[in-house]
């Protein structure tokens, strides 16, 4: 894999943003509307505070992690199994992505295709994306961020215009403790990236890493967040929203820009194609990554391609062909069972791996 | 790597490019394409029953009218496509939905649906089915549902939308539809004398296989309760039994609840409406006091019966169940559900009335 260059703090920022896209579009206002109900727009910010400490926390380990890798950090038995662990995690998450990306594309353009063939589609561009550095990746992200916050900013000022306030009312001290079942799956959300971030941070300059970079993400996307939410809530209303899989995408279709009826899906299609091909390729480059630092002595290559981006990328691409053959699987997948992955990964393999971390740094 | 970078990008932009390759491989001559105006969704025997209207265009496809059935909306629209002499059919321009039942089936499929847009104005048929309805308008069905639908938003009624209808049926139970009606004699372009649609006021959905509808003494209430500014005009009797019609130019209506000693007492809707008085016998001008006293009476029968109606289907139309939160989270908080059937009401209401220049409060 390319291994030059180091990536600055802005654009790591600027990858994330465009990373929460996926999430924060597809997952998270069906979530947090089906959770927390007409709440579901204040358990971002709600999320925001507990957010902050993950945050710090994140902030922390990265101190004590400064060397290249995990595995180089940890060394020996421990160090191979949280490499294995996340880049297994990255792998399955990615295959997923894959599979919910290829779905969307069959429920609104092409009818009726099999989901597989974009599925593979999207992994053989994937695997040439993630055999660049990081840096690369920041880059490429920062080259879309100003056209995909464009369109968002242009949905979300019209949603935003057209919203029901009354939707999202009455605003009590009761709506606060709905809110926090939403809250949950906001920090689903903030945190599974903020892992990747925490892994992405292996490729900057050492000392370069700070809590506030940490922190201001955490900021950003909770905002997002509840932006999105209200601008869903107030639009389309609290039922339509939880019953809708794909809600965003429904709201563009019928938005009404300067009084007449605009369609465009041609824009916001980009909205779901880069961020997806950017957080594969991420996950892919996290998990060859953490793979390469394990099988140090046993490395090879195929056509250019290294032998530990090729099994993250071949793995994941067999299993979004095999997981949730059909929408109502994919909904378990999307609602249950990766929500639950991405939690137990964030709030206890990592502080386990802090607790690793802290005991190797002991003198 | 540069040069891989490069053709993931490229191939990103050309899978975004070919979202409109569904309407490139499929385009055909723009005049075999049949442009479906208005879908109609009725019951049948194992399923649902489509009716498509296609308006003709000039110089291309003449006008038509498809209907099939199916378990699903879908598989009668496939069933329509599949068994259709004419061309393409393309729904992305449904501008009116009519429903004669299927509810629950019409909102999931309209919801789902990456063809039709989600605020299409759907609307209730009465006394027939919407195959009926359409087939008995012929194509004009969906120019004279685009008239409808304006006339509806300039009199200040309800339009019901499928975005609408489904998040109040998904949130709480039921929803209200703007009701049609077959009326007799429309003079068509061509001089015939034929069969027209009107706006009959409303229909109450609350889930089963029924839909409700609202007697037409309803509907001002039902308008008003919903947000509307309510009909163009009423007819009220004059001190002397004669008719005078009034027509309604604004109204609103805002729900309290009224709490004593920490339980709900009652609901309370505070409607206020201004008329002016256009028609009645000039040699013997209405009172001014007598009408407005007319005026308050009609509205506030209206209003209230809309509300009984609520109580007697046990169905939360008009969002009560946000005043009952507001007014009372913490006992709101604890059941989640607004008992309806068990609210006492009352209406209070302010009119003006305008009418040769003297308004009168």
């Amino acid at each position: 894999m390319e291994k030059r260059g180091k990536i600055g703090e802005n654009q790591l920022l600027c990858l994330l943003f465009v990373l929460l896209l996926v999430p924060a579009l597809r997952l998270f206002p069906t979530a947090s509307a089906k959770l927390s109900g007409k709440s579901g727009w204040i358990s971002a910010l709600i999320a925001l505070p507990v957010g902050l400490i993950y945050a710090a926390f994140l902030s922390k380990m990265s101190s004590l992690c400064r060397a290249r890798s995990l595995n180089e950090a940890l060394g020996g038995r421990v160090g191979r199994f949280f490499s294995l662990l996340f880049s297994l995690w990255f792998t399955l998450y990615a295959a997923f992505l894959l599979r919910s990306g290829s779905q969307r594309l069959v429920s609104a353009i092409y009818f009726e295709s099999p989901p597989a063939f974009f599925s593979l589609t999207m992994a053989a561009v994937c695997l040439f994306a993630a055999s660049c550095s990081a840096l690369v990746l920041a880059r490429f992200a920062k080259l879309v961020l100003p056209f995909l916050g464009a369109v968002l900013a242009l949905v979300l000022v019209f949603s935003l215009l057209s919203a029901d306030a009354s939707r999202l009312g009455p605003l009590t001290l009761y709506s606060l403790s709905d809110a926090v079942p939403g809250a949950v799956a906001a920090l689903d959300v903030i945190c599974a990236i903020a892992v990747t971030k925490f892994f992405l941070d292996r490729e900057r300059p050492a000392g370069t890493v700070s809590g506030r970079g940490y922190a201001l993400w955490v900021v950003l996307a909770s905002l997002l967040l509840a932006a999105l939410d209200i601008a869903l809530l107030g639009n389309l209303g609290v039922g339509l929203t939880g019953r809708l899989s794909l809600p965003f995408f429904s709201l563009v279709q019928s938005l009404t820009f300067f009084g007449s009826v605009e369609r465009v899906e041609a824009l916001v299609v980009a909205m779901w194609i880069f961020p997806d091909m950017l957080f594969v390729s991420v996950l892919l480059h996290c998990a060859a990554d953490l793979l390469d630092s394990v099988f140090l002595s046993a490395r090879f290559s195929l056509f250019g391609v290294s032998g530990s981006l090729l099994l993250p990328s071949l793995l994941s691409a067999v299993l979004s062909c095999l997981l949730a053959r059909d929408p109502a699987a994919l909904t378990l997948w999307s609602e249950r069972l990766i929500p639950g992955i991405n939690l137990l990964f964030s709030f206890v393999v990592m502080p386990v791996l802090f607790l690793f971390l802290r005991r190797k740094k002991r003198p | 790597m540069k040069k891989a970078l490069f053709l993931s990008i490229i191939i990103c932009v050309l899978l975004s490019l070919t979202v409109g390759a569904k309407v490139q491989t499929r385009a055909r001559d723009v005049a075999n394409i049949v442009v479906i105006d208005t879908l109609g969704i009725d019951p049948a025997p194992g399923g649902v029953l489509v009716t498509l209207s296609h308006t003709g265009l000039d110089g291309g496809a003449e006008g038509a009218v498809f209907s099939a059935a199916g378990s699903t909306v879908t598989e009668a629209i496939d069933n329509i496509r599949a068994f259709s002499y004419r061309g393409d059919i393309f729904l992305p321009h449904v501008n009116s939905v009519l429903l004669g039942g299927c509810v629950d089936d019409a909102l999931d499929y309209i919801c789902v649906s990456p063809d039709i847009i989600i605020d299409v104005p759907v609307f209730a048929v009465k006394n027939a089915s919407a195959n009926e309805t359409i087939c008995s308008c012929g194509e004009s069905i969906g120019g004279v549902l685009s008239t409808l639908t304006r006339r509806a938003q300039d009199e200040g009624m309800l339009l019901s939308t499928a975005a609408g209808a489904a998040d109040s049926l998904y949130s709480r139970g039921c929803a209200v539809f703007t009701a049609l009606e077959l009326q007799d004699s429309a003079q068509h372009a061509d001089g015939e004398e034929g069969m027209t649609v009107g706006i009959s006021g409303y229909a109450l959905y609350c889930g089963g296989d029924t839909l409700t509808f609202a007697d037409a003494s309803q509907t001002l209430g039902i308008s008003l309760l919903g947000g509307g500014t309510g009909t163009s005009s009423v007819t009220v009797s004059d001190e002397n039994g004669g008719d005078v019609t009034l027509d309604i130019s604004r109204g609103s209506c805002v729900l309290q609840a009224l709490r004593q000693d920490g339980r709900l007492e009652k609901l309370t809707a505070a409607v206020d409406v201004t008329a002016a008085a256009t028609e009645y016998d000039p040699d013997a001008p209405p009172d001014g006091e007598w009408l407005t006293a007319q005026l308050k009476h009609q509205v506030a029968e209206s209003v209230m019966s809309a509300l009984l109606l609520c109580r007697e289907l046990d169905a939360d139309l008009f969002g009560l169940s946000g005043v009952l939160e507001k007014a009372s989270p913490g006992d709101w908080h604890r059941t989640k559900a607004a008992a309806i059937g068990e609210i006492f009401f009352s209406v209070t209401v302010k009119a003006q009335i305008g009418h040769m220049g003297d308004v009168k409060e």
